[in-house]
């Protein structure tokens, strides 16, 4: 069987070629020590496993095509990202509501682009890298998806998209559009 | 009590030069355990003679206590601890600089459980203590040099043996946030609220130990037993710790929202923790493992400086928070920088939590032009510049222009430069904030508001059961784990919890790090029983935990403190700093009240009656 592995923080110091993400061929039915064992990882260095976006216990049974993350202890308490889709500043529980205005809780998965609404079309990178740094400062988190080969020169399209996760659309647009106001000039690319 | 403490500690007069002998009656050991507490009851009743705090952190009369942990001495696993307690001169509140190495093995090795050290030497002096006698001997050669210097010439001048607790040009300068620095290159330290700004007030340049004494113990055969079984335990539980060290964590840590980033303002930090983590730091640097006394972990790492004026030359790798302190929080990206600047405090004798917390801070100035170069000497205090970053540790040692008034700590620093700069002090009740950020564990938030040195994580390492790294069970915590739960009550009493067993743990003279073993109060207590041979419950001896942190508290009380000090920086509560803890905040009006209630303090923070006569501190809180 073929999984996806991830280990976070400081847990790829622990494999031999420091990979932090790698596929790995596995006989079926595998258990987490085996895998363990693989990767090099102690036990005791291991806070936190997910399988496909949920947590499980020591006696998992791994199977063909799963998502696997290692969370390290101590700064482990860490989880996949999760915000509210409403007031998009609280972490929930899995399949619970969001304490403070009641929306039910939605996942922001590392691979979540699918989910994520694109605010901006840049023109090449430079121009990209200069939204990211305004939304983040904004504390609008930015995923970038370029058109083309990372590295390559953007073609005639430009070099790509600007996304954020739904809850934050407006806000990002609100932080963009203020600033061209402010410099007076409008918007290098393409406003979504 | 038949073993544990020899019972005794050594009395100092630096001004009148009397030497003399202070008893440690069980009764005391048996209410406070040891450490710090016994200090703190000291403090309170005056030494039993009058003594009256004169006010003045610096103050002559002011005393210095040092005093072990009650296992100091004995194998058990990282039985090192040393107090050196008092009124902090940066804080003026209660202190307890609690540092590992060899020195309380030594000090216990030469028949003795602690010192207590009053008044000023008219010239610089020096303390020898072997078994055989104690000796106040000038210093005037040592004064103005550095800690590895002092360590490696006192103990030619006395035994090659010896250990050495030893203030830098930093203490003697009465810089604010002076360490006391153990063992010299070892590069261990008493750091955390200007220790060593009160040796420096006393014109004490060193303490030097030697001895050959056994400690006292009951079970001699069944605390050996006890200490193998738990080395075992430590050897595969905190592997990590051996490997990498505290700075092994920087990554995780980043991840998860933990370490601060650029004065404790911003998210994530990926490739400069990348590149100012321990293992990369380890990866060209480590000569070999260091461990403390009766430490199986060794999470100790000596290294070979890679760069700058000591280049070629062995220091001791940085820890966790000094990765931070000069890495991220200074948006520093060059773990050679964080090496240098590690090994300059050491060897200046700066803490380098807090001497890291006030270059952030004069960065933060600097960007705002509240500092410019008229006040720094010329030099530009840019963001992640490595030059600023050593030229500033080296101004606040020596106060030089700026440095003059950033050694007098954020706090003071923040009040003088005025204008806006509050917003960005980082500090709680006068002492720098450690690098584990409350919004990443809303459980360490109440912890920093309440902690009796200020803003001390040690006091409640709450991220340890959360990170999944100590069991909740073992201190009868039932609440959510989930690091980000809003439960305020669950995790008010987690925080409690930790506290008190904190506190034990700093009186019993153990590691923080000995839970990373999964060893349980119960088990820990039963260690008592072996070596004094008093039969204690896990349960009563957390409870012994509660009455130290209350003890502590009517200290600071006696101090001024109440509620209004118990607050956390403004840019803490009210500002997302995304990453790992993206929208996270303390909720900590909600959680001081239920603290209060929890501690049986009343609602201004203040230890009632009740709760007083209840945990027996009667004597301590002036109550007849």
């Amino acid at each position: 069987m073929k999984i996806q592995v991830t280990l976070h923080g400081h847990l790829p110091w622990y494999h031999p070629e420091r990979a932090s993400s790698l596929e790995l061929e596995l006989p079926e039915g595998g258990s987490l020590e085996e895998l363990l064992a693989v990767l090099g990882v102690p036990r005791t260095e291991v806070a936190l496993v997910v399988i496909n976006d949920q947590r499980v216990g020591w006696d998992a049974v791994l199977s063909d095509g799963i998502k696997l993350e290692m969370f390290p202890v101590i700064a482990g308490g860490a989880r996949p990202a999760r915000y509210c889709q409403l007031c998009a500043t609280e972490y929930v529980d899995e399949g619970s509501t969001c304490p403070y205005c009641g929306a039910p809780a939605e996942d922001l998965g590392e691979d979540g682009d699918e989910e994520l609404a694109t605010i901006f079309h840049a023109g090449d990178e430079d121009e990209a890298e200069m939204v990211r740094v305004l939304l983040e400062e904004a504390g609008v988190e930015v995923a970038l998806e370029p058109y083309g080969v990372e590295g390559e020169p953007a073609g005639a399209e430009g070099w790509g998209l600007i996304k954020v996760i739904p809850a934050q659309r407006e806000r990002g647009i609100e932080v963009l559009e203020t600033y061209w106001d402010r410099m007076g000039e409008g918007p290098p690319g393409e406003l979504d | 009590m038949q073993g544990g403490f020899w019972g005794k500690v050594l009395t100092v007069n630096l001004k009148s030069g009397d030497i003399g002998t202070r008893e440690v009656p069980d009764e005391l050991v048996k209410r406070f355990l040891g450490g710090g507490g016994i200090v703190a009851h000291w403090l309170l009743t005056g030494f039993d003679n009058g003594f009256v705090d004169p006010g003045d952190p610096l103050h002559p009369d002011q005393p210095l206590v040092v005093m072990t942990g009650l296992f100091v001495g004995t194998p058990l696993p990282t039985a090192c601890k040393t107090t050196f307690g008092g009124k902090s001169p940066q804080t003026g509140i209660w202190n307890e600089a609690i540092v590992g190495g060899y020195f309380g093995q030594k000090l216990r090795a030469a028949g003795w459980d602690g010192i207590i050290i009053t008044g000023r030497a008219e010239d610089p002096v020096y303390l020898w203590i072997t078994p055989q006698g104690v000796e106040l001997r000038p210093a005037e050669v040592y004064w103005g040099k550095d800690v590895y210097h002092t360590d490696e010439h006192l103990r030619e001048a006395t035994h090659p043996q010896a250990q050495t607790a030893v203030i830098g040009p930093a203490g003697e300068n009465l810089v604010k946030i002076a360490s006391i620095m153990i063992g010299g290159h070892e590069g261990r330290a008493a750091g955390r609220g200007g220790m060593g700004a009160l040796m420096g007030s006393k014109h004490l340049k060193a303490i030097v130990v030697q001895g050959d004494q056994k400690v006292p113990v009951v079970d001699r055969p069944g605390m050996m037993a006890a200490t193998k079984d738990v080395n075992a335990r430590l050897k595969v539980e905190a592997v990590g710790l051996n490997r990498f060290g505290t700075a092994g964590l920087v990554q995780g840590n980043e991840a998860s929202g933990d370490m601060p980033i650029h004065n404790f303002r911003h998210g994530r930090f990926v490739e400069g923790a990348a590149t100012t983590c321990g293992q990369h730091i380890l990866e060209s640097a480590f000569v070999k493992n260091y461990g403390c006394f009766a430490c199986a972990i060794q999470c100790g790492k000596v290294i070979t400086i890679q760069s700058g004026t000591h280049q070629g030359e062995q220091s001791h790798s940085p820890e966790y928070e000094t990765a931070a302190g000069f890495g991220s929080n200074c948006l520093n990206p060059d773990g050679n920088v964080v090496v240098e600047a590690n090994d300059l405090c050491n060897r200046l004798g700066l803490d380098t939590i807090s001497a890291s917390g006030l270059v952030a801070f004069a960065m933060e100035a600097y960007e705002r032009g509240i500092i410019t170069r008229k006040d720094t000497g010329g030099q530009a205090l840019e963001w992640g510049d490595g030059e600023a970053i050593l030229s500033l540790v080296t101004a606040m040692a020596y106060r030089d222009h700026i440095g003059d008034l950033l050694a007098e700590g954020t706090r003071k620093a923040a009040q003088v430069l005025g204008q806006n700069a509050q917003e960005f002090a980082v500090q709680v009740k006068g002492l720098e904030l450690a690098y584990h950020d409350p919004r990443a564990f809303p459980s360490m938030g109440i912890n920093y508001a309440t902690a009796n040195r200020g803003g001390c994580h040690l006091e409640g390492l709450t991220y340890f059961v959360e990170g999944g790294a100590f069991p909740a069970a073992h201190i009868s915590y039932a609440g959510p784990l989930d690091r980000f739960d809003p439960d305020v009550e669950a995790k008010t009493d987690l925080a409690v919890r930790m506290q008190n067993l904190m506190n034990v743990l700093n009186a019993l003279g153990l590691c923080k790090f000995l839970i990373r073993g999964k060893v349980s109060p119960a088990e820990i207590a039963h260690w008592v029983t072996l070596v004094t041979g008093w039969e204690l419950s896990g349960e009563e001896m957390l409870r012994i935990g509660a009455r130290l942190h209350t003890l502590k508290r009517i200290y600071n009380v006696r101090n001024g403190i109440s509620r209004k000090d118990d607050i956390l920086p403004g840019r803490l509560l009210t500002h997302n700093r995304g990453g790992g803890a993206e929208g996270s905040f303390v909720h900590l009006g909600k959680m001081l009240s239920t603290y209060y209630r929890m501690r049986g303090w009343n609602q201004e923070g203040i230890p009632t009656e009740e709760t007083i006569r209840e945990l027996g501190l009667e004597a301590e809180a002036g109550l007849s």
